[in-house]
């Protein structure tokens, strides 16, 4: 019944008033967990839970035992559980009830110029915590200030922040969240304990999305867990977000990697295969038709080039010479895409290169 | 056990190893002992610290103020302004200048102002600064801490020397160089006394190189490792921290200037998967390794003006792998260069 309330579509929802009369209790909660995303849902709760990233677990397990935690920096590519790794060690460290008072959470949303590391921050840190909870039993006696998407904080914000994490260190820790550890400034980077957030790995992604299958009873056939593997990178939400739009697009069938691919952007290899096929032929005429087809259908130039990547690496008939120039110019357009360059005149660029290293190479 | 230690238990190595007077202090020999006897004379002139996070300056002056003043005072006595107060010109007009200018009755001898990380102060307070700096020497000594000399305005660094030619303090203005390694070992050995840690030779060597010189980092790594493992190796550290070892490295440059385009490709990135290493990571160590190894120097030059690129360009976050390729395209071309030079 409860596979069955997932259905999205109005043609069974219908059904479902019809046939069921009491499902009306249940209708419910089943409404109410619909509702969240699943990347939520399946948020970490416990560092337990948090997976693959062992030295982090490791460490923050020690630390829950023996409330003794260092000032942490955690850093590494999207969705690989920073954010829910500091999450559930604090649910762990203070239980729910505590949580409010003792944690500060301050990500990009909020403003986070020099005035509120000043006033905000600085305020919240000098606030002393008492070793026990209103229950009587021991708690760790210091608060967290959690500063995600700490990359994007201006530098004399940070520069702020120097001198306080010091001297609170009785009464708080810090734990800050970044995906490039360069723009930390480096005394800043010197005061926390670095931990790196590896990109997950397949076995890991492959039990976690299995796990999620199962429970949110929906199929998916091992090419499209595969396909969901490539697509994510190593990137769990990313996996999950693709699974749920996938769940939702095939109601009550199995997930292929076909619908993997359509959720996920990627561009049909003949498509790719056709354009290497045109710069082999070396005419601007039929290159200019073929990349304005690309973009008409409606693919995204990085995703473009990241396939591409894929497909010329493997190559052989090129040289290593000829994929030396092409790959330099790969990086330089995923840069200028990076930037906010127009895709149309990078593509064109890129593949105006390939041509020529092809043909003239 | 007593309560003291009990307070301490919980705080991070950093802060618990902080040197609490200056026989604590290590390296740095002949700064501390000029300041050693600046401090038995009684005649401490303007300071001036600068040099790389981790050497020790703020731990420096704070147990200078500690040995002169007895805890009761040093309230009264000290003023420590840092980034994180507001210290515009307002506050130096203001604050400063009033505490500066007055003295305390029940104590006879000067106050100290600390102005930590003054580097992130605007000209304009640092400009309001010169004259009070002046004015009150006889009643206060200011200590300007900072990472960056240069952002320092040249009329405070003079003052800070300057002000102290009559107290023969040729000195004054002391860099704090990176701290030399032999002495971080002894260091760390006193250390782990204390907290019995389980380190192995090579475990320390690791800590010391990835630590760069850095004591709150090397502690920062040790502590985490300490932690993570239940002892402290060479691999457990690298591990810990998520750095590449020696060997990864030295076979990441063989495949590249050996292997052809795609085996090196796939090679280093299976590599990269299996241990989780970031490319940037990557970039710095080869990097390294590029310098010590014997090229033509045109070459050398291709390669490391390349690697400043790629570094670039992953810092303002484009994929890894396609920078992974052109980073073995930028040795694919020194490659050739090689073999134009020979022929």
């Amino acid at each position: 019944m409860h596979a069955f309330l997932k259905g999205g579509s109005a043609a069974l929802e219908r059904a479902k008033e019809k046939s069921a009369s009491s499902s009306g209790d249940k209708e419910e909660p089943a409404k109410k967990t619909r509702q969240v995303p699943w990347v939520e849902k399946y948020r970490p709760r416990s560092v337990d839970d948090v997976a693959y990233q062992d030295e982090v677990v490791a460490v923050l397990k020690k630390s829950l035992q023996c409330s003794d935690l260092p000032n942490l920096l955690f850093y590494g590519p999207p969705g690989t559980g920073k954010t829910s790794t500091i999450l559930a060690a604090a649910r762990d460290l203070f239980g729910p009830e505590m949580f409010r008072n003792r944690v500060l959470e301050l990500n990009a949303s909020d403003e986070r110029g020099i005035s509120v590391v000043r006033d905000k921050v600085k305020r919240f840190s000098q606030h002393t915590a008492s070793g026990t909870r209103p229950d009587g039993k021991p708690c760790p006696p210091f608060k967290i200030i959690i500063l995600d998407e700490a990359d994007s904080m201006t530098s004399p914000a940070q520069a702020a922040l120097r001198r306080t994490m010091e001297k609170e260190t009785k009464t708080t820790r810090f734990c800050l969240i970044c995906n490039y550890v360069s723009r930390i400034i480096e005394p800043i980077a010197s005061r926390c304990a670095k931990f790196r957030f590896k990109p997950l790995s397949e076995e890991t992604l492959t039990k976690r999305l299995l796990g999620i299958c199962e429970k949110e009873n929906v199929s998916c056939d091992d090419e499209g867990i595969k396909a969901l593997l490539r697509t994510s990178e190593g990137d769990l939400r990313k996996a999950i977000t693709y699974l749920q739009s996938a769940s939702r697009l095939k109601v009550e069938e199995t997930i292929t990697e076909a619908d993997i691919n359509e959720i996920a952007g990627v561009v049909p290899d003949e498509v790719l295969d056709d354009l290497i096929m045109i710069c082999s032929s070396d005419s601007y005429e039929k290159l200019d038709t073929g990349l304005r087809g690309l973009i008409n259908d409606g693919y995204s130039a990085s995703q473009v080039i990241t396939q591409l990547h894929e497909k010329l690496i493997e190559k052989e008939d090129l040289t290593d010479k000829q994929k030396a120039v092409i790959f330099e110019k790969l990086a330089v357009v995923d840069k200028c895409l990076i930037d906010g360059a127009d895709e149309y005149l990078q593509l064109m660029a890129l593949f105006t290169t390939i041509m020529h290293q092809i043909c003239h190479g | 056990m007593t309560t003291e230690a009990k307070k301490n238990s919980n705080l991070p190595w950093v802060e618990k190893y902080r040197p609490k007077q200056l026989d604590d202090l290590i390296s740095h020999a002949d700064i501390i002992t000029t300041i050693d006897r600046f401090v038995k004379e009684d005649r401490l002139p303007h300071l001036l610290f600068y040099g790389p996070p981790g050497t020790g300056k703020t731990s420096t002056i704070l147990a200078v103020a500690k040995q002169i003043y007895s805890p009761k005072e040093f309230n009264s006595m000290v003023l420590e302004l840092n980034a994180s107060d507001d210290r515009g010109i307002g506050i130096v007009r203001g604050q400063v200048l009033s505490f500066a200018s007055t003295r305390t009755i029940f104590r006879s001898g000067f106050k100290i102002v600390i102005l930590d990380e003054a580097d992130s102060m605007t000209n304009d307070a640092q400009n309001a600064l010169r004259r009070v700096i002046e004015k009150f020497t006889e009643n206060t000594r200011f200590c300007i801490i900072c990472n960056y000399l240069s952002k320092i305005i040249p009329a405070l660094q003079s003052r800070c020397t300057r002000s102290s030619v009559d107290t023969c303090c040729y000195k004054a203005q002391n860099n704090y160089h990176v701290l030399c390694i032999y002495v971080d070992v002894l260091m760390f050995i006193k250390t782990l006394a204390c907290c019995s840690v389980n380190i192995t030779g090579d475990g320390m060597k690791a800590v010391v190189t990835l630590a760069s010189g850095d004591m709150r980092r090397a502690l920062n790594i040790l502590q985490c490792t300490h932690m993570a493992y239940d002892c402290v190796s060479e691999n457990n550290v690298y591990t810990c921290v998520g750095h590449p070892l020696r060997r990864d490295i030295e076979n990441i440059v063989n495949w590249v200037l050996n292997e052809g385009f795609t085996v090196a490709y796939n090679n280093i990135f299976d590599l990269k998967t299996a241990k989780g290493l970031a490319l940037q990571d990557i970039l710095r160590e080869v990097h390294l390794y590029v310098h010590r190894i014997d090229l033509p120097v045109h070459v050398k030059m291709h390669l490391l003006e390349k690697m400043a690129d790629i570094e670039y360009r992953l810092a303002s976050g484009t994929s890894e792998k396609i920078q992974l390729s052109s980073l073995i395209a930028a040795f694919q071309v020194a490659r050739d260069l090689i073999v134009q030079e020979a022929s």
